[in-house]
């Protein structure tokens, strides 16, 4: 009797340890053999890591105008399955959202009426609708529909600087201009957090575990002025409602640093309506247009046959009155003129004193010069997509392409390339790097990039610039080709250019001209250089010219710009009344 | 006999059950204590929700407010509503620029300035 109850007791002793050893090994397994899995599958169901979303930086001009900046907007989402758990009339949620999101309340009853926890009602809602909507499901406790945060970019100024501002795509990625070019800058860094939820969904804060915080994006600071920058879009918008181009395009660079301070292409594009636009009206024609300079390339001629000592500036030059016969082809003047200097040349645009300069030059060493003014190569603008134009190397010439490119012809240049061509005679022989962001700073304002001036190269000495420079002053004169381009109280130099246009299918295109005059201001200490160039102009043929119908666009363009930048006039006019002389022994 | 009474009277053991309360009141304060800790911790954690949210609202709003600026100060809705009228600008005619002062800075002789003004362009 004894014996059998100890061995019951035994038995159950036995039965209670194998029990709590099968739950300690349960408990083993499941505490440290699987906890990782079991933590994770926990984790899943709480905790959540939460995006914080970083501020895209700003595009401002040189004086902090605002160009691109963000709007807060939301994105409505519904949880199909919350509505139908919490027993809300489908028809009552459509009612409120209906009116302040503009939809038909017939429609999103539909949409809501689902057991889907992830409906988008609609994307892109303002603000003010999204407080207008939460007041108002507050106000009846209906649940089942949140806003999640977003944000739009804007451009205050529409059409104005499209090309270089650029755009970002549907991703927020930038993919034009300097939304584009400046995208690492301008992004920022997303911060995340990771915390919990309890099961209504509702945030536990003292849960909150790693957390990092976002980093907005920095701010761009354009070299471009929009004060300029407008002057430059109303004069062009005149232009194209009187000659109605295919293409123009204006440039306003200082020639000294390489600052842009301007750039405008038409056609053009509103940065708030990308969708609209057509792929022709987004290109930036400044950087991304091979055009035949046409006159305005004897500049580089004449440079570089004075720079290499071959002429002197009054150095005679016989131009065949008019017609000169190479490699058995004539090569005409406009009008026929007999020995001319070389400033005369300039002034009075000379083809065939153009070509005679070139010859004395010989295919190698004008090759040289082409390149050294930076055509054939990208310009180094921080603007994506820039093209090198087409140079091609003196064993490719044909034997009479020389005299065809010493007036601007067989080259194709982009209307950047030109500019800072010009900017080389301008600021005394430097070839200068185009820029067009002045700096990068951070939120806090603190400086995190800057763009120094960069001198590319000195393509011509000091000596030669000055005389190029004599000698476009000419051209402004009343002898030269560019009489309209004069602005009051200032010496302009400059010059014009008229090319035929390219035929895609070979050849010119009878009565298609690209007309052009690049200038500069003040001629001898220039502050700026403007070119005007316009594709197509619809005017008559006596008229299209580039001393017709650039030249005038470019005085007005010139003469507010030198008020604005407060420029002091260095001509006297009879007839000025408000022009006040002073000298320091008044 | 009263000796013997004496003996066997039971007594109180103050001391000890003095201690046990002691030990049960600081467990029940501690997990009192630790309960109304835990309800602070998650009080003042919705407490930071709501300022987060309010933070982030007024920061939205800014954000909204600044846009707005932008696009109304921008030059392209300032010349729309000139032309529509509702700002007026009139140019100033160059007879009615009077210089009472010659210019305040230094100039070089045979200089001409257009305007007297302090801020000459670089």
């Amino acid at each position: 009797m004894m014996r059998s109850a100890r061995v019951r007791a035994m038995i159950a002793c036995f039965g209670l340890a194998a029990c709590f050893t099968i739950f300690s090994y349960r408990l083993v397994r499941l505490q440290v053999c699987e906890h990782d899995e079991y933590s994770e599958l926990a984790a899943e169901k709480h905790v959540i890591k939460q995006v914080i979303y970083a501020r895209r930086g700003t595009i401002q001009d040189v004086n902090q105008e605002m160009l691109a900046d963000n709007e807060p907007i939301q994105t409505v989402v519904a949880d199909g399955k919350l509505i139908s758990d919490t027993h809300a009339d489908p028809a009552a949620l459509a009612e409120i959202l209906a009116e302040p999101l503009q939809m038909d309340a017939a429609d999103l009853a539909r949409k809501l009426d689902t057991d889907r926890r992830y409906v988008i009602i609609k994307k892109r809602v303002t603000e003010v609708q999204a407080n207008i909507i939460s007041k108002r499901l507050a106000v009846r406790s209906l649940r089942g529909i949140f806003f999640e945060p977003d944000s739009t970019r804007i451009y205050p100024n529409g059409k104005m600087l499209c090309h270089v501002v650029g755009f970002m795509n549907s991703d927020h990625k930038g993919v034009q201009g300097i939304e584009g070019v400046m995208d690492d800058y301008l992004r920022g860094h997303d911060g995340f957090r990771f915390t919990e939820r309890d099961r209504t969904g509702k945030e536990i804060v003292p849960y909150r575990a790693q957390e990092r915080g976002a980093r907005d994006g920095c701010n761009v600071r354009l070299t471009v002025d929009m004060a300029i920058q407008n002057i430059v879009e109303n004069e062009l918008d005149a232009a194209c409602a009187q000659f109605k181009p295919k293409m123009a395009t204006v440039i306003i660079m200082r020639p000294n640093t390489g600052e842009i301070l301007a750039m405008a292409n038409r056609p053009n594009f509103d940065l708030n309506e990308v969708g609209d636009g057509e792929p022709e009206q987004m290109k930036n024609c400044a950087i991304l247009n091979i055009v035949e300079p046409g006159s305005t390339f004897k500049i580089v001629t004449a440079a570089a046959a004075l720079n290499e000592g071959v002429v002197k500036p009054e150095s005679l030059i016989f131009c065949e009155n008019g017609k000169f016969m190479f490699c058995g082809k004539p090569l005409h003047d406009h009008h026929g003129y007999g020995d001319l200097s070389v400033n005369d040349i300039l002034m009075k645009s000379s083809n065939i004193g153009a070509a005679k300069l070139a010859l004395k030059l010989g295919d190698q060493r004008f090759y040289e010069y082409i390149r050294r003014f930076g055509f054939g190569e990208r310009t180094g603008v921080n603007l994506p997509g820039e093209i090198g134009g087409i140079i091609h190397p003196p064993h490719k010439w044909a034997k009479i392409d020389i005299s065809r490119i010493a007036m601007g012809q067989s080259v194709g240049v982009t209307p950047l390339q030109a500019v800072a061509a010009m900017s080389v005679v301008a600021n005394g022989g430097r070839l200068m790097m185009p820029q067009i962001i002045h700096d990068v700073v951070d939120d806090q304002g603190a400086s995190i990039a800057t763009y120094p001036p960069v001198e590319i190269r000195r393509v011509i000495s000091e000596q030669t610039a000055k005389e190029v420079r004599e000698a476009l002053k000419n051209v402004v004169s009343e002898h030269g080709t560019a009489v309209l381009a004069k602005v009051s109280g200032f010496q302009v130099a400059g010059k014009t250019g008229t090319a035929q246009k390219m035929d895609p299918k070979g050849g010119y295109m009878q009565g298609k001209y690209v007309v052009s005059f690049l200038g500069f201001l003040p001629a001898d200490n220039p502050e700026f250089v403007c070119l005007v160039m316009l594709d197509d102009a619809k005017t008559t043929a006596e008229l299209n010219y580039g001393g017709q119908v650039a030249a005038p666009i470019f005085s007005r363009i010139a003469e507010k710009t030198a008020r604005y930048m407060n420029l002091q006039p260095q001509v006297e006019e009879p007839s000025n009344k408000i022009i006040l002389t002073q000298s320091r022994h008044d | 006999m009263a000796q013997n009474r004496k003996k066997h009277a039971n007594s109180l053991p103050v001391a000890s059950l003095a201690r046990w309360i002691f030990v049960a009141f600081f467990l029940g304060v501690t997990g009192l204590g630790y309960v109304y800790m835990k309800n602070q911790l998650h009080s003042t954690g919705d407490e930071i929700k709501v300022l987060e949210h309010k933070l982030d609202d007024l920061t939205t709003q800014n954000n909204v407010m600044h846009g707005k600026i932008s696009t109304l100060s921008s030059r392209a809705t300032l010349q729309r509503r000139l032309n529509e009228g509702f700002i007026k600008m009139t140019p100033v005619s160059d007879d009615r620029i009077v210089r009472v002062n010659a210019t305040p800075v230094r100039i070089a002789a045979g200089e001409i300035r257009a305007v007297s003004n302090e801020v000459v362009a670089k």
